[in-house]
């Protein structure tokens, strides 16, 4: 391994190295959402996941070329489902979210995100809650539990305005905090 | 090695399996590096297939799951089934109370064998007692915990 490394330094160019980097997830997975930062990849990284053995995966380049789902423009996206990969572009408009520039949803040191989340977890509503229902939208599709992106984007808005997605946070806190007392 | 680097030259792609025995053959040291370099140009000017790029994926997977940095699933196993230590501190010191222990299972002792080599480098370099263990970061809780392992294991209650 060290070997190859050395010898992608030397040769410079951009190899399958560049493309495999999130495909080695230790865990063997049915279902993925993917995100890339590069556009002209995205049928044949949902190809590949579809060799690797995923039942269903979505792999998406965001506008503004972001590696995840964005609410700034059009969505670029490769579909794996039933061993064939369909592409298609997604706005913001098509699943009845508003538009946003990148800007919006910059985030800040730990602690300013630690407050965003739980911001969103609260129900505030704006760019970030709308982002994170649009990515968990996408996931759930991308899982098959939601049968389409809108469909999922609904569960996720349940799961926060219920109050569910906050009590996970706060039982994963309590969790970390039982386990680090537990070992200290 | 060369036969796929010449199916390569001839623009040919390399089926799942034999990507997979590419792979396998260049980690395993059967590789100069300049067949290596080769393979990986030859590879990018043909084109790279999800075939070739799963297969080289797969094997990445099989072996960073074997050279782990800190097993860290081993040690819970460990720590799970071999022993669960309840941890109690007074004036700084740290004190563990262990369970009886059970026949191990061919797995658990590997496990077990696996912390206990860890547990025999960190010894070296950590000293008692502690001098705060508020604050810890988790690789030193991990130490931490790895060297309790080995204390209790070698000089029980």
């Amino acid at each position: 391994m060290k070997r190859f490394m050395s010898v992608r330094k030397n040769i410079g160019i951009p190899t399958i190295f560049n493309l495999i980097g999130p495909l080695t997830n230790p865990v063997a997975l049915d279902t993925q959402l993917l995100g890339v930062y590069r556009r002209d990849i995205l049928p044949l990284l949902a190809q590949t996941l579809h060799q690797l053995g995923r039942k269903r995966a979505l792999v998406i380049n965001g506008a503004g070329h972001m590696d995840e789902g964005s609410l700034a423009g059009e969505n670029h996206i490769a579909l794996l489902e039933e061993g064939s990969v369909t592409s298609f572009t997604l706005n913001p408009d098509e699943v009845n979210l508003p538009v946003y520039d990148n800007d919006a949803i910059k985030g800040g040191n730990a602690k300013d995100n630690a407050r965003i989340l739980v911001d969103v977890l609260s129900g505030k509503h704006g760019a970030h809650r709308d982002t994170v229902l649009f990515n968990a939208g996408l996931g759930l599709f991308a899982n098959g539990t939601a049968e389409s992106i809108r469909d999922g984007i609904r569960v996720a808005e349940e799961s926060i305005d219920s109050g569910a997605a906050m009590e996970k946070l706060e039982r994963l806190t309590d969790y970390s905090k039982k386990v680090s007392s537990e070992v200290i | 090695m060369k036969s796929y680097l010449e199916k390569l030259m001839n623009r040919e792609s390399l089926t799942l399996e034999e990507m997979k025995q590419a792979a396998a053959t260049s980690f395993s040291e059967q590789t100069t590096e300049s067949e290596l370099a080769s393979f990986l140009t030859a590879l990018r000017v043909k084109g790279e297939t999800p075939e070739e790029i799963a297969g080289l994926a797969e094997i990445i997977r099989s072996q960073s799951a074997q050279t782990t940095d800190i097993p860290i699933p081993l040690w819970i196993i460990a720590a799970q089934v071999v022993m669960v230590p309840t941890v109690s501190i007074s004036a700084q010191q740290p004190h563990l109370s262990w369970p009886a222990q059970e026949p191990l299972s061919p797995n658990t002792a590997t496990a077990a064998s696996q912390v206990e080599r860890e547990a025999r480098m960190c010894w070296s370099t950590w000293a008692f007692p502690y001098p705060s263990l508020k604050n810890m970061s988790r690789r030193c809780l991990r130490k931490t915990i790895l060297h309790f392992c080995l204390r209790q294991m070698y000089t029980p209650p």
